[in-house]
């Protein structure tokens, strides 16, 4: 029910961020998703790739501080209140979302939300519980 | 200093505003300390603020970089770059 993201570890100098397009870029990895939380001093970069392992050989080898985390993928409607819905799952539920990020599959369609929780497995529980559809790392991978 | 997970590479970059002296201490990241989480690294930053404070009494910015950008020296390592204009 988990899946495989990488996170890279990223100073607050210009070009860095090309540096890692194009080392993904050179070794024909594919990005599904991804997020930049950025502090006054550094960023870290989030992405979801189509071969993780690979992703994070190639920018180690590059020179990079990457690290394998575990995230919870929601697939949900492409529709006003879908969101909501889901977070309001959370919220009963006590759970604190250490970030999240969100992008759509298919306008229209359905959407994809990646959360990481302090409490992840009390997580999935909730969202099982509740009925929520959890993505696994095949499937996500697979897009 | 013991800070678990923290390259023994670091620089000390000192630099004057106005009368008062700056001290920023850069420190490069290693895989064992990295997070995915700002907090988490932001915590650390202060960690190492802390005890530099409570070791050497001065205190200090953090300035967390990139593994191997620190310059290596052949020799002596060149720890301190003055930038003040005295």
């Amino acid at each position: 029910m988990k899946v495989k993201q990488i996170a890279i570890f990223l100073e607050n100098k210009s070009g860095r961020l090309a540096d890692i397009s194009h080392t993904l870029a050179a070794n024909a990895i594919n990005i599904r998703a991804l997020s930049l939380a950025d502090t006054a001093d550094f960023g870290i970069l989030r992405l979801v790739v189509s071969e993780t392992e690979k992703a994070q050989q190639v920018l180690k080898s590059a020179g990079f501080t990457v690290g394998i985390t575990e995230v919870l993928a929601v697939e949900v409607p492409d529709k006003p209140g879908a969101l909501d819905l889901v977070l309001q799952v959370v919220s009963k539920a006590g759970l604190n979302v250490e970030y999240m990020y969100a992008f759509t599959r298919k306008s229209g369609e359905t959407g994809m939300l990646l959360f990481r929780f302090d409490d992840q497995e009390r997580a999935i529980k909730a969202f099982q519980d509740a009925g929520c559809k959890l993505l696994s790392d095949e499937e996500v991978h697979a897009l | 200093m013991g800070v678990e997970g923290v390259e023994p590479h670091y620089q000390i970059v000192v630099t004057r505003d106005g009368s008062l002296d700056n001290i920023e201490v850069q420190v490069e990241v290693s895989e064992q300390i990295f997070s995915d989480e700002v907090k988490s690294l932001e915590k650390l930053g202060k960690r190492l603020q802390t005890e530099i404070k409570d070791l050497l009494g001065i205190s200090c910015r953090i300035k967390l970089v990139e593994p191997k950008t620190i310059q290596r020296s052949e020799g002596k390592a060149k720890r301190v770059i003055d930038n003040r204009k005295i």
